[in-house]
């Protein structure tokens, strides 16, 4: 007997999309700490970019990255800081896109200040009812770390998104 | 009806013919048969088994399509393995597998191409 599994479609794009489509809203973070994205990879993808929204403030950094669900940093996901660009879409495209295998995974954001604002809301609480969660390890040295530690809730939903090769513009 | 034995023997000594026959016919021989080559981008590539084999499993794990063809050359327009399928033919004789991957090609690892053949 022959046997053909159907795959999953890639998506065009993993965004924290209820935290992006909201209007005139900014928040600023806690330096640092690492705030992530809960997603999942149906069939095998190659991420090609990842972007952040800034509102008016940006004069520090943003690291971004993929962790799996187990906290562990996927090689070559880490952006190292970019330099943040006040009121627009900041990409940052991967020189090698990033492979991950079907499974579970967290997108990463950390900034260097509290003062840069970023695409998102502040939750009136640490609700554990989304995908937004943040890690117990810091940035250090412009590098995120090589896993996340305990993760837990948080009250920071930021507008974080991956995009897989031949995804959206 | 004449005897098995009988009927091999008068059609004059082919009973290694047969037995090679039999060899092929007779399904669940143990073990699995790798396949070898590599997956140059943008051409056709073959990946042989050391023996022919009459059941084929495939799972791409690349995230790119990769097209196949069973024996003959393969082209961008073959028939497709999407990023995730899992695909088992059984009941086919193959002794290569031929792949037109858009990107270079592994073999039996994450990221490429598994290939496992059985007799």
């Amino acid at each position: 007997m022959s046997f053909i599994s159907t795959p999953g479609v890639s998506p065009l794009i993993i965004a924290a999309e209820a935290a992006s489509d909201i209007s005139s809203l900014t928040v600023t973070v806690t330096a640092n700490i690492v705030y992530l994205y809960a997603f999942e990879v149906q069939a095998p993808l190659s991420v090609a970019s990842v972007r952040w929204g800034m509102g008016a403030t940006a004069t520090g950094t943003t690291n971004m990255g993929i962790y799996t669900a187990a906290g562990n940093l996927v090689p070559g996901s880490d952006t190292t800081a970019k330099t943040n660009v006040a009121s627009s879409t900041n990409i940052n495209t991967y020189g090698t896109a990033v492979y991950l295998a079907p499974g579970q995974y967290y997108l990463a954001l950390a900034c260097s200040n509290a003062t840069d604002t970023y695409n998102g809301k502040s939750l009136a609480n640490a609700y554990s009812t989304s995908r937004h969660r943040r890690a117990a390890n810091t940035v250090s040295v412009g590098a995120l770390p090589s896993t996340t530690g305990a993760i837990s809730t948080t009250t920071i939903a930021l507008g974080v998104a991956a995009v897989p090769v031949g995804g959206l513009v | 009806m004449a005897d098995p034995g009988t009927g091999a023997h008068e059609s004059g000594g082919n009973l290694d013919l047969i037995k090679a026959d039999l060899d092929t016919i007779v399904p669940g021989v143990q073990g699995w048969i790798a396949a070898t080559g590599v997956g140059t981008a943008a051409q056709d590539n073959s990946l042989t088994f050391a023996s022919q084999v009459r059941k084929v499993v495939l799972y791409n794990s690349a995230s790119v399509p990769v097209p196949i063809e069973f024996d003959q050359t393969a082209t961008a327009n073959s028939f497709p393995i999407q990023p995730g399928q899992y695909m088992v033919f059984d009941d086919i004789l193959c002794t290569v597998i031929h792949v037109f991957p858009s990107a270079t090609l592994t073999l039996n690892t994450s990221g490429g191409l598994y290939v496992k053949g059985w007799k």
